[in-house]
């Protein structure tokens, strides 16, 4: 009954933010790209923004650019008489433009990319590996999809919007596998996605002013510092940890810290039977909040949405990273609505993806069972430890965008091509880390049953 | 003596999710243009590929489950 009330409660707190939430996963202004009219499909035009200075330019039809002058959610096109003001509905996903000739509604004009084999295969593939991650580490399959569906051309916010639409579905099938293993703490989960969805409306107002501030290149760099600074520090401290308990009989320890917080009585308190832990809620919120916060910048709060909940609350690695899926499904469905009402999800694209990633989330929750805990913390950090050397090889081309640095375009060119092999190759690695624990495991095992059964034949 | 698990392995039930979830992805993929323009209007539209990904999660997410228990990739029993 508590379990019911706990996910119900969620499940509330979420539509309640729906309202108030704005593009919920981080990367790209809705405002830009291009727009048809409702009424009039001809009557269209196009926004624009200067990657370093941040100005936004209105494009007509016929080619005429304007500058727009930007007052918080309004764009402001010419003056007096020729005044043309543009809001965005951030609800409905229109945008509606005033002028003294009256009021006109546009749509968003995306255009999805065309379909062949190889694209296809593609993202299965991505999907397929990703989704071996998030089942095993409870995140992490994400971050590469929105640059690997760029890559083949799709547009940026369309794939942020479609990555975030496979993402809840995925964090829901894996959730409830992960369930059935008697690994979810659901109130731990529950109480981690509500403060999580508020993470990210605040991560998203900050990734709106410093793209005010220093337009396109500078959220990138923002994006790759988070990326970089997170993950080598929480990386490498899992990491090391995950060695440190090899080394001495693979057995998981209570961390000191989680340890203290536990005997600080500050209600409410909350039991996690699941999770065996019983500390006040006031400390697992900032945990989800950080998670949502990381969501909203990086595109993937897992990675400090497990480790927090293994090193700050004392759940295991297994239940940490089972429960981080409860709370990766409720941000990804808030935020999947927000981007559904700009009319920003390829539907085909996520359902491609996640005909591989619904195999992969399976496989990879059912190879939890046959690793010992550690191992999950061993290839969440090398993951993100690969991952922060990818993010590094970017920030050059940034740091030269914003004209920090001097960066030739063939350099620049190698750098980001080297940036996203790495991080292809974090995936791949961390997938056949998994892989061979599993098949290791499931080998044990079929010893142990062969052996079992030889036994009881010869009594 | 044949193992009792071979006789629970959900081949049927692979085989019918199976059918039902390529035949819902072929009948998306083959009226991509009629689908996309319906889906990205906004507003309540936007409940149309909510709903599709969680339809095709349960069946296909159902599909991946007994393909798996079908090839013998099942949790390890706790013992």
């Amino acid at each position: 009954m508590k379990k019911i009330m706990a996910v119900a409660a969620l499940l509330l707190f979420m539509v309640s933010m729906l309202p108030v939430s704005a593009f919920a996963g981080g990367g790209g202004n809705p405002m830009l790209g291009n727009w048809a009219g409702v009424e009039n499909k001809t009557d269209s035009f196009s926004i624009h923004k200067d990657k370093l200075t941040g100005k936004f330019t209105y494009v007509d039809a016929a080619g005429e650019q304007e500058a727009i002058k930007r007052d918080a959610e309004t764009l402001v096109i010419g003056s007096g008489a020729e005044e043309k003001v543009l809001s965005l509905d951030t609800m409905s996903g229109s945008l509606t433009v005033t002028s003294s000739a009256g009021t006109s509604e546009f749509r968003k004009a995306v255009k999805f990319i065309t379909l062949n084999a190889k694209n296809m295969l593609f993202l299965f593939a991505v999907g397929l590996i990703g989704g071996l991650v998030s089942g095993f580490i409870g995140s992490g399959g994400a971050f590469v999809l929105t640059p690997g569906m760029m890559s083949l051309g799709v547009d940026g916010l369309t794939a942020v919007a479609s990555n975030m639409c496979h993402k809840f579905p995925k964090a829901l099938v894996g959730a409830y596998k992960r369930y059935k293993y008697g690994q979810v703490d659901i109130k731990l989960g529950a109480v981690m996605g509500a403060s999580a969805v508020v993470g990210v409306l605040v991560g998203i107002k900050i990734q709106q002013y410093i793209n005010e501030l220093w337009g396109d290149a500078g959220s990138n760099l923002y994006v790759s510092v988070a990326f970089v600074v997170v993950l080598v520090i929480v990386g490498g401290f899992v990491f090391r940890d995950a060695i440190k308990i090899a080394r001495t009989g693979g057995v998981e320890t209570t961390s000191k810290l989680a340890l203290a917080l536990q005997k600080i009585n500050l209600p409410p308190m909350m039991d996690l039977t699941t999770a065996n832990v019983r500390i006040s809620m006031w400390f697992t919120v900032p945990v989800g909040f950080a998670t949502g916060l990381l969501a909203a910048t990086i595109a993937v709060g897992g990675f400090i949405g497990v480790p927090g909940m293994i090193f700050v609350v004392g759940a295991s690695s297994m239940v940490a990273s089972a429960s981080e899926l409860v709370t990766a499904f409720s941000m990804g469905l808030v935020g999947s609505v927000q981007w559904g009402m700009l009319g920003l999800i390829d539907i085909r694209l996520v359902l491609i993806i996640l005909a591989g990633s619904l195999f992969g989330v399976q496989v990879g929750a059912l190879g939890t069972t046959y690793v010992k805990d550690h191992m999950i913390k061993f290839v969440m950090g090398t993951i993100m430890l690969m991952v922060a050397v990818s993010r590094g090889l970017a920030m050059p081309t940034y740091l030269g965008e914003l004209g920090w640095m001097n960066i030739e375009a063939g350099t620049a060119k190698m750098l980001d091509i080297s940036s996203f092999a790495v991080m292809c190759l974090a995936l791949l690695v961390g997938a056949g880390i998994i892989v061979g624990g599993m098949v290791k495991g499931m080998k044990e095992e079929k010893a142990l049953n062969r052996a079992g059964s030889a036994l009881r034949a010869k009594v | 003596m044949a193992s009792s698990s071979d006789d629970k392995k959900p081949y049927m039930k692979a085989v019918v999710y199976g059918v039902i979830s390529i035949a819902s992805l072929a009948a998306v993929l083959t009226n991509q243009e009629a689908i996309t323009a319906l889906f990205t209007r906004g507003k309540w539209y936007t409940l149309l590929p909510i709903a599709t990904v969680f339809f095709f999660s349960f069946v296909h997410g159902s599909f991946a489950n007994y393909a798996l228990s079908a090839m013998g990739m099942e949790a390890k029993k706790k013992r």
